[in-house]
């Protein structure tokens, strides 16, 4: 698995036509089923974090495929006011390390779909 | 699941693809000629879609102490003579106006206090480019540019006296509508392709590579099929990146200043460099650090156990603006970080905007089918444009079309192709066939791997092996007839599949055709191991006709005219 979805917080972004990873997703790799978010085919991701960073609910986060890391780490990121804010998980939901990065100049917010 | 209707636009201006060149050309046209009607379509979601999806962390291309014409000198001496120097200067000029742009759209570019951007090399500077993709989309929609997301097309369109490039063909992924989109000029900016060698990592790891996996050179394709020129096909692209996370060695060697060492902790890329006198080439860089595995002195490393705390921060904040994921494994032992970083090559790709690969265009950035402009990785030519190269592309590409619009006849397209475009596009949905997708994905990249320079054969290939991959890839183009595809995602993944079997064919024609070692690791050719100036400073370029690809060899100098091409055996089996 690359893109780990988290069954409890997501909700398939109930009302709206399709969901934020869905409507992001460069591969076009998810698609809701029984009301939740679900990846057609984990081989075909990128790792490119922009579902992780669309979902409104922080379900979403990335870990390394067993075929390159036997670490069971995962890293999420949400942004607000400009800033990207990063954690890495350990396996039992940890936090490891923080990090927070601005991404935005002007000080509008960003978009809500970012 | 059969489509259900078609849909058909008609706008001004058409730009197929919205990533880097393609957003900026939107942007520009918008902002340039309000009065004219501007239509992006993405195969993606603009937001999010292409090479920038992840973000960036630094500007590859702006001029920090140097001109237009050094550049040049640069890109020229990078890429051994062998470039067009009309297009490159041109990129050259405009590169630091276009880092401009990128600062008005709010990107972060930190500047030091004489309000200088932070080098990092006389070519590079650093930048927070985590929201480069959403900030271009978001100043695209603000100019009322129409966008059509999720709608990748396969199909150039051709007005009555079938010359004229007029319009696209696509699909809607959501909807499964057929579409046409009729434009009086089309810019095409989509991307290079990936996925046509086999990817270096395995099972769920296998698209952790270095250029976008949705990438699959869709708009290249589409200009082959339509009889357009390409040029250099056989120069592919392939990155030296640390292994396995495939995330940038940039970010390690110019953001930290560290450098490569071997096994035995040589810096074996520095004392290159001291033997020869000069500074090594891009593709010499993976060319010796091929040959330190060769030699058993590998594998290779950046060290990074010199930096002190704050400098591994900078480290990671940079990886985390551009390719996050090896954080995870940088930061395994948070107590511990990693700090020699394992290096290798990555898969080779076919690109226009580290390499060269891509449409045959003149100056304004016209190719060679009338009404029809490409910018950006699609174009070839001017290797090393990066995003700023591609974003001035862009911008020339959107100057001429504003220029000469007055002159644009009212686009037409007949009945009869939009008919012939909707069955070649729809076609695998009504295949009783017996294959899938992924089974000749991997067919094809197991094929170029072998038989055309994958990186497990160090990039190396022959005649011999050429000529059995394009016995093998025809027998795959045809055979690839029988994919089948029961929902819009498998069509998607259907066409572009046929897409990269074209072409890998094209690029094992152009290997073939360039009987020398030009550019290392690039383009290697073991039975003419050294470079020949006499015969080959030259472009290979090709076209299809009647369903063959023609190699042509052109001059370097312009006019660039056609040159006589021996050895080259066009109509044999190809």
């Amino acid at each position: 698995m690359t893109v780990r979805i988290d069954y409890i917080l997501c909700n398939g972004c109930r009302g709206r036509a399709e969901g934020c990873c869905e409507e992001i997703c460069p591969g076009y790799l998810f698609y809701r089923e029984n009301g939740k978010a679900v990846m057609r085919e984990p081989s075909d991701c990128w790792d490119c974090f922009a579902c992780v960073k669309a979902c409104p609910r922080a379900a979403l986060s990335v870990e390394l495929p067993f075929q390159i890391s036997e670490v069971k780490h995962r890293l999420i990121a949400r942004i607000k006011n400009n800033r990207i804010n990063w954690q890495l998980l350990d396996s039992n939901g940890l936090t490891l390390v923080k990090y927070s990065i601005q991404n935005r100049n002007e000080k509008s917010k960003n978009s809500n779909n970012e | 699941m059969p489509f259900k209707k078609d849909r058909h636009i008609e706008t001004d201006i058409l730009i197929i693809g919205g990533g880097t060149a393609g957003c900026m050309a939107a942007i520009i046209a918008g902002q340039r000629a309000p009065h004219l009607d501007v239509t992006v379509i993405e195969k993606a979601n603009i937001m999010r879609s292409g090479c920038l999806a992840m973000g960036l962390n630094a500007v590859n291309a702006y001029l920090v102490d140097s001109n237009p014409e050094n550049y040049l000198e640069y890109v020229k001496r990078d890429n051994y003579d062998v470039l067009r120097s009309d297009l490159v200067l041109s990129i050259g000029k405009r590169l630091n106006s276009m880092t401009q742009m990128l600062v008005k759209l709010g990107v972060p570019v930190p500047k030091d206090r004489e309000d200088r951007f932070l080098a990092r090399s006389p070519r590079s500077i650093l930048m927070h480019g985590e929201q480069i993709k959403p900030l271009l989309a978001e100043a695209v929609i603000s100019q009322g540019v129409h966008v059509y997301n999720r709608t990748p097309a396969y199909r150039l369109l051709f007005d009555r006296t079938g010359k004229r490039v007029s319009g696209v063909a696509a699909f809607d992924l959501r909807s499964m509508e057929f579409m046409t989109i009729k434009a009086k000029a089309v810019l095409i900016t989509t991307g290079g392709a990936s996925g046509i060698y086999r990817p270096s990592n395995p099972g769920l790891a296998r698209t952790k590579t270095w250029y976008c996996p949705y990438n699959a050179g869709s708009g290249l394709a589409m200009g082959i099929r339509a009889g357009a020129e390409m040029t250099s096909f056989e120069m592919r692209f392939a990155a030296l990146r640390t292994k396995d996370v495939i995330a940038p060695t940039g970010t390690l060697v110019l953001g930290t200043g560290m450098s490569q060492c071997n096994a035995r902790n040589e810096k074996y890329i520095k004392k290159k460099e001291e033997m020869l006198g000069r500074p090594l080439t891009t593709c010499e860089r993976l060319l010796f650090t091929i040959d330190e595995h060769k030699k058993g002195t590998g594998p290779c490393y950046v060290d990074v156990s010199s930096l002190d705390k704050k400098q591994y921060n900078d480290l990671v904040e940079s990886y985390l603006n551009m390719a996050p994921s090896i954080i995870i494994d940088l930061l395994k032992d948070p107590d511990h970080p990693r700090t020699h970083i394992e290096i290798c090559g990555s898969e080779p790709y076919i690109n226009g905007g580290h390499g060269m690969a891509g449409f045959w265009i003149d100056k304004n950035r016209r190719t060679t089918l009338d009404g029809l402009y490409a910018a950006g990785d699609v174009a070839g030519g001017s290797p090393k444009k990066y995003i700023t190269g591609c974003f001035a592309e862009a911008e020339m590409a959107v100057e001429d079309i504003i220029k000469t619009f007055c002159e644009i006849p009212e686009p037409e397209v007949p009945q009869k192709s939009v008919t012939l475009a909707m069955g070649e596009i729809f076609s695998p949905l009504y295949s009783d066939g017996d294959i899938t997708f992924t089974e000749v994905e991997e067919r094809l990249q197991k094929i170029m791997e072998e038989y055309a320079g994958g990186s497990t054969q160090n990039y190396e290939t022959s005649r011999d092996k050429l000529v059995l991959a394009r016995k093998y890839l025809l027998r795959l183009f045809y055979r690839a007839g029988d994919m089948k595809a029961a929902e819009p995602y498998e069509l998607m993944r259907v066409q572009d599949t046929m897409d990269r079997i074209l072409l890998g064919r094209v690029l094992v024609e152009h290997m073939l055709a360039r009987c020398e070692t030009r550019w290392p690791c690039y383009q290697t050719r073991l039975d003419f191991p050294m470079r020949n100036d006499l015969e080959f400073l030259a472009f290979i370029n090709s076209k299809m006709e009647q369903d063959k690809i023609r190699v042509l060899k052109r001059n370097l100098q312009p006019p660039y005219t056609y040159m006589p091409i021996e050895g080259i055996n066009n109509d044999s089996t190809n």
